[in-house]
């Protein structure tokens, strides 16, 4: 190995590397103290950081979390609830625009004897006007008309 | 006239993200398996912020999101290993955030130590100044290459298993987790050379 | 006195022009009868006076109606209506370009400029050619209330409109009587004056209304260009799928709550209006029955010897009113294009554009 195996030397340490590797890096560590010296720092590294505490957690954390928790669990039960409920009036509400309406019939709805009269109207204009104007008189248009008429005003 | 349902506007914005609903059933068996890996949880907690309170909230925060993710946790997926992973997520999420950022300069390892020790047992005492030195030292590191050290040499996990907590290759871990050591080498240099002279 | 023989030769060049001028069907009809075309031209001149009776069959009923008839125009023409097995009175008075329509009883009635008719000859341009290629024409002499009539007999080209016959008085043009006659030969309607005599012109100068009455004046239709019907709407209105032979002779603008367009279609012998307003909502007039179509709903409604059809499409209400069978009326609806039945959403629509403004 002719350059040094820096990168490799934590793995080394950690016997993580594959044995052909590991072989070829032993072989370079006994010729090179640079890198032996680096293997011994990192594994002093590694021996202060096990020096670090493992603490514990308080032992009221987990309690308060998992209290913490069933509220927002409920809470989003509740929410989903809502939104459920949200998703069906929407539903309800898109239907519902959809929905098709007749239109009733309605003496309001442009007086069906004024379309009549103004068709008598214009038939009066009509060359063989006696003919129409049997058709106009044929009903009690002229009587109703004029009821219509008033709203007129 | 049709009126707009009120429900629709009454969900508050931030319960809107919440996806998922844990039933009863899946609630209890949450719990259980948090319970389960509470302590390994909040101990990836503590060397990644390197303080109770941090630790406490990242870890509680950890729990908040697991339990929302829980419905889709894939039965074949190791419960401790997944919860490791948003732990860690939410870590990276709060220093993205800016949130509760602890910053540890090169100067901070070496500032006074992180535990005033006021017992009288100057063993201990001496012992609790290296404990608060090389975590400070940890905090010092970049998050990924902290991640690595702390899953690798504190946690005791194979290179897989970290890879699989931080999501990415094992090659990745094994550089992180290499370049972690050497960063931690130099900036615990002076301990380790008056220990070697015996000083410490 | 034969007026139509003097005009006979006008008339016949008016034809030729027919013929040849623009969107005028091109065949050759037989020329008319003169009496018929005596009586579209000179019979709205001839002053006379006369008791009629109307009588209609409809809706398995009958409905008889007298009439009583003073005719002097242009100044004067009285129409006194009565029908038969009602109280109820209706007087029509024609006078220096009004129309009032009025109920003795109460006094109360309406009154309106009369709409012109076109002169004679412009009136047979508009109305005979149509005549002439939707109906058969023939003609033979009579008599009636002892006077020398022509008998005209005109039978429709297509089977769905009705026949006529009609008696022209020789002497003055008028139609002493006429039978309408429905696909299959049913009478279904009559006019016959019991009582007929020619006057002298002017003999009712003079004559006036009663000064107690309470009229209220009614918009009037005013005749436009189809250029004009655009600038008004901004648009070309709904080309209407008219039943056969019908064919666009004028444009009215009317004002009903809105302006509305009226477009008179003739088959030279009776007319179909097509009453058009902007709208989405249909608007089905009092007394009309839905009937769904394939395409959406369609309102119809018989009146007299009449039909009705009312239905929405393309922002437009159409209603459709004219002497013709009510099925025809909706195939032709049909065949225009009929909206589907509007949706909440639709009346909400209207509603908003009520509220902000005009369409």
């Amino acid at each position: 190995m002719d350059e040094h195996p820096s990168d490799l030397l934590s793995a080394y340490a950690d016997g993580a590397l594959p044995q052909g590797q590991a072989a070829e890096v032993a072989a370079h560590l006994v010729e090179c103290d640079r890198c032996r010296t680096v293997v011994d720092d990192l594994q002093e590294v590694q021996t202060m950081l096990h020096s670090i505490p493992r603490p514990s957690p308080d032992p009221s954390l987990l309690p308060r979390t998992l209290a913490r928790l069933e509220g927002r669990n409920r809470r989003s039960r509740f929410v989903m609830r809502w939104r459920i409920a949200a998703a069906v009036a929407m539903g309800g509400a898109v239907l519902a625009l959809l929905w098709p309406v007749t239109p009733v019939p309605s003496a309001e709805h442009g007086t069906g004897t004024w379309y009549f009269r103004q068709h008598a109207e214009m038939a009066l204009i009509h060359p063989v006007e006696d003919v129409s104007l049997a058709s106009y008189l044929s009903t009690p248009l002229p009587y109703r008309a004029v009821e219509e008429s008033l709203e007129w005003r | 006239m049709v009126t707009i349902p009120t429900a629709v506007l009454d969900i508050p914005g931030q319960d809107a993200t919440t996806e998922a609903v844990t039933h009863t059933g899946d609630f209890d068996r949450f719990t259980e398996l948090l319970t389960r890996h509470w302590d390994s949880a909040y101990r990836y907690a503590y060397h990644l912020t390197g303080n109770v309170p941090d630790a406490e909230d990242l870890v509680q925060q950890a729990a908040e999101e697991a339990l929302v993710s829980f419905r889709r946790f894939q039965p074949g997926t190791r419960f401790d290993r997944w919860l490791m992973r948003i732990v860690h997520n939410s870590f990276i999420d709060r220093i993205r955030r800016g949130r509760r950022l602890t910053v540890f300069s090169l100067d901070d390892v070496h500032a006074s130590p992180l535990v005033a020790d006021r017992s009288d047992d100057p063993e201990a005492a001496a012992e609790a100044a290296l404990h608060g030195l090389v975590l400070r030292a940890l905090q010092a590191l970049p998050p990924e290459f902290r991640a690595a050290v702390i899953l690798v040499d504190l946690q005791g996990l194979p290179y897989g298993d970290a890879a699989e907590i931080l999501h990415c290759p094992v090659g990745t871990i094994r550089s992180r987790l290499h370049r972690g050591r050497l960063t931690l080498r130099e900036l615990l240099r002076p301990h380790m050379e008056a220990v070697k002279r015996g000083e410490a | 006195m034969a007026v139509g023989f003097c005009t006979r030769a006008a008339v016949v060049g008016a034809l030729a022009c027919l013929v040849a001028g623009p969107g005028r069907p091109a065949s050759a009809a037989p020329p008319p009868p003169a009496s018929l075309l005596q009586a579209m031209q000179a019979r709205k001149a001839s002053a006379f006076r006369g008791e009629q009776i109307v009588v209609t069959w409809e809706n398995g009923g009958t409905h008889v109606t007298l009439g009583r008839i003073e005719h002097d125009p242009p100044g004067w023409v009285r129409l006194e209506y009565a029908p038969v097995g009602t109280s109820t009175r209706w007087i029509v008075v024609r006078q220096s370009g009004m129309e009032i329509q009025y109920d003795p009883a109460t006094r109360v009635g309406t009154k309106s400029p009369r709409l012109v008719g076109d002169d004679g000859e412009t009136v047979l341009a508009t109305h005979l050619p149509w005549l002439l290629e939707n109906y058969r024409v023939g003609a033979a002499p009579g008599l009636f209330l002892g006077r020398k009539v022509e008998r005209i007999v005109m039978r429709p080209v297509r089977a769905d409109r009705p026949a006529r016959r009609i008696d022209v008085d020789q002497e003055s043009g008028v139609v002493l009587r006429s039978e309408r006659m429905e696909p299959g030969g049913r009478l279904v309607g009559m006019t016959a004056f019991q009582s007929f005599e020619v006057m002298p012109r002017g003999w009712r100068a003079g004559a006036g209304l009663p000064r107690d009455l309470r009229l209220v004046e009614r918009p009037m239709a005013r005749k436009v260009t189809p250029e004009e019907v655009v600038r008004q709407f901004g648009t070309i209105p709904v080309a209407i799928e008219t039943p056969g032979g019908f064919h666009p002779v004028a444009y009215y603008l009317v004002q009903h709550r809105q302006p509305a367009l009226q477009v008179v279609y003739s088959d030279g012998l009776s007319v179909l209006v097509v009453t058009m307003q902007r709208g989405i909502l249909p608007r089905p007039p009092k007394g009309s029955r839905l009937v769904h179509g394939a395409a959406g709903p369609v309102w119809v409604r018989r009146f007299g010897q009449n039909a009705l059809v009312h239905w929405a499409y393309n922002g437009w209400l159409l209603t459709m009113v004219g002497d013709v069978v009510p099925e025809q009326l909706i195939r032709a609806a049909e065949l225009t294009g009929v909206a589907r039945m509007p949706r909440v959403y639709d009346h909400i629509e209207s509603w908003l554009k009520g509220l902000f403004g005009p369409f």
